[in-house]
């Protein structure tokens, strides 16, 4: 084994992850290396430091107790409305918008070029009265709500959905997509 | 309660199970997500959101790793999403120096805070994959085929992360704090 080659394992080494053979060849190597026996020293050093500051830094910190609560809570809200998804602050807090206006605007996109290119759906009989070239169209989109209420000391989120249904009109230039 | 145990009493909500989880791992957890995102009261949210979801997905842990391993994980995964939607800490100087005095301490004490303070700062200023790294090797005591496991990446590229992280925690660290010692010969 090289100054390289022992290097290049010189993590495996200090974790005793090596195989027989490889450690083997590692010690003999360190042996008769002063370069790499002072790498591997510094290595253990700053394994050292760092790790002692980690915990330095962090000793003294400690959950508090009102994380159990809400967890608890949230889980209690969960079990007594278990068709009502909840939702987080980090994931649902910062998507519910964005995928609401994604979602409609797919929604109409879809159901403009779908009710203009069909002739099945593109008029609605209970409708009268449209102008020559004109479509009716009629779709749903579902609307993500994402909600907060208190609840004794805790703030209680929720995700529901909410479904609205458009009837429109659209003018001639609409219905020549194809 | 050991963790089969545990993770029973968890597939059912039971509270019990969900208090142990608590006293088991909160704060450990609690302590690994604060060096990771550097903010106290982000990393309450992190770990609660982490325990929830530990609690609502425990139906599909299969115990190919510890109980605590599994949370660390949802905590990483949380902790990345966070991370996209912010910009990195930076330290700032003006602020800093607006601050006022410390109240008179012992000097051991105040050597301990001016540490704490520098490695929050140097931690801060790393990539979100490098601070990962140094977490899990030298306050998660990882092996680099663990860390690899743990998040999905190569040996290669964990020895890797790792040897850039530290050369820029020493290039940010100030000197005279000398963590790390006289680097040893390199390559």
């Amino acid at each position: 084994m090289n100054c390289r080659r022992f290097q290049h394992r010189l993590y495996e080494y200090l974790d005793g992850t090596l195989s027989r053979g490889a450690q083997a060849a590692a010690e003999r190597h360190l042996s008769g290396c002063a370069a790499c026996r002072q790498a591997l020293q510094a290595e253990r050093q700053i394994a050292q430091s760092l790790s002692d500051q980690f915990r330095r830094t962090t000793d003294s910190l400690q959950l508090p107790p009102e994380v159990q609560r809400r967890v608890l809570a949230a889980l209690a809200e969960q079990s007594r409305a278990p068709s009502e998804e909840k939702g987080s602050v980090f994931a649902w807090g910062r998507l519910a918008w964005p995928l609401g206006l994604a979602a409609s605007m797919s929604l109409l996109l879809a159901g403009v070029f779908f009710f203009a290119r069909g002739p099945k759906w593109q008029t609605a009989p209970a409708q009268p009265h449209l102008a020559e070239g004109e479509v009716s169209i009629q779709f749903s989109y579902v609307v993500p709500i994402y909600t907060f209420r208190r609840e004794g000391g805790y703030v209680i989120d929720a995700l529901t959905y909410q479904t609205n249904v458009v009837n429109e009109r659209l003018p001639a230039q609409l219905a020549r997509l194809e | 309660m050991d963790e089969e145990q545990l993770v029973q009493g968890l597939r059912s909500q039971d509270p019990r199970a969900v208090q142990e989880l608590v006293v088991s791992h909160g704060d450990r957890l609690f302590r690994s997500a604060c060096l990771l995102c550097g903010d106290q009261a982000e990393a309450q949210d992190l770990v609660q959101e982490t325990l929830l979801q530990a609690v609502r997905s425990a139906h599909r842990f299969r115990g190919r790793s510890s109980v605590y391993t599994w949370l660390h994980g949802i905590l990483l995964n949380l902790t990345r999403h966070y991370h996209r939607d912010r910009k990195r800490l930076v330290y700032d100087e003006e602020l800093a120096r607006q601050e006022p005095a410390p109240p008179e301490e012992s000097p051991s004490r105040l050597d301990v805070e001016l540490t704490s303070g520098a490695l929050a700062e140097a931690l801060a200023r790393l990539s979100g994959s490098h601070r990962e790294v140094l977490v899990l090797r030298f306050y998660e005591d990882m092996k680099i085929h663990e860390i690899a496991a743990h998040l999905g990446i190569s040996n290669g590229t964990v020895k890797s992360r790792l040897h850039y992280a530290i050369a820029e925690m020493q290039r940010q660290l100030p000197g005279e704090l000398n963590l790390f010692g006289p680097r040893g010969t390199e390559e």
